[in-house]
């Protein structure tokens, strides 16, 4: 690669290592949310680690690409998951299934129907004292990868649904599908890692 | 709003994707609906719990280390 713009060379001095090197520090400040969504997706460190420096490598030769002032962040999410999306698709297919209740209010049912007097409970009480909070990183671990990426986008990196869809080049509208889908099957993963066996529903039924 | 109503809106709310106008009848109807109110509650919590977990996960110093030299490394190329 050679670099050869007036702007780079007003900035090279004799012997300098620098030469416009401010122009991707931006870009690491991002580096622990890479890889710790990168660890959620390849769900092992060596991989996570592959997936960031092939991310980084290709934010590099492609900055030029990257309009300064927008969001670098989503830029790199969006690198980051296409390239995760190839490495997938080189690989045999994994038959992933998704265990999904059929409304939002999974573990407040089943909790519900435990008899536990909710309305004197706190979300905390409810969830992390009940010992769900180990287990959410396995939990969401085991989600489909489509489900997986939207949850760790908009629950974990903060992302706007409209951020989300323009990332993952997807609908809006299959954004909050998948992520409905995935934090249903998330709750019914936790309720079970608890030790707790679904309680029977009482209406709608399609809790197996 | 009734109670299926809000639920549809619940996770929208919960992520802060609302209008203000839906955002308003969402929260009234939660300030009158204790078991609507549960469930949002517990939604909050959840989204709160797998940031939190997932959070706790750095980089690796090597990793960081690689990502510095990158410029110069791939100057050099």
């Amino acid at each position: 690669m050679t670099p050869a713009t007036g702007t780079e060379d007003r900035n090279r001095t004799a012997g300098s290592r620098v030469e416009q090197n401010d122009d991707f520090t931006v870009f690491e400040r991002h580096l622990d949310a890479l890889y710790r969504s990168a660890l959620r997706l390849t769900r092992k460190p060596e991989d996570a680690e592959d997936l960031v420096q092939e991310t980084y490598l290709r934010a590099f030769r492609y900055r030029k690409r990257f309009t300064p002032g927008t969001n670098e962040k989503a830029w790199l999410f969006t690198i980051m998951t296409n390239v995760f999306r190839n490495k997938l698709r080189q690989r045999p297919p994994i038959q992933e299934s998704i265990d999904e209740p059929s409304n939002d209010a999974y573990i407040y049912q089943q909790l519900e129907r435990e008899g536990l007097p909710l309305h004197l409970m706190t979300p905390e009480q409810l969830i992390v004292e009940r010992g769900f909070g180990n287990e959410v990183r396995r939990a969401l671990e085991e989600l489909p990868v489509p489900m997986r990426m939207v949850v760790i986008l908009v629950d974990v990196e903060d992302f706007s649904y409209k951020e989300v869809a323009k990332i993952l080049g997807i609908k809006i509208g299959t954004v909050m599908s998948r992520l409905h889908r995935g934090r249903r099957s998330l709750q019914k993963k936790l309720w079970e890692y608890s030790g707790r066996q679904p309680q029977a529903a009482a209406i709608g039924g399609g809790v197996s | 709003m009734n109670c299926n109503e809000c639920g549809d809106q619940l996770n929208a709310f919960v992520d802060r994707e609302l209008t203000a106008g839906e955002l308003g009848e969402v929260q009234r109807h939660l300030d009158d609906c204790p078991p609507c109110l549960q469930i949002f509650e517990l939604q909050a919590g959840l989204k709160r719990l797998v940031r939190k977990e997932c959070c706790q996960d750095e980089a690796p110093a090597r990793l960081r280390a690689w990502v510095r030299k990158l410029p110069t490394e791939e100057r050099r190329v």
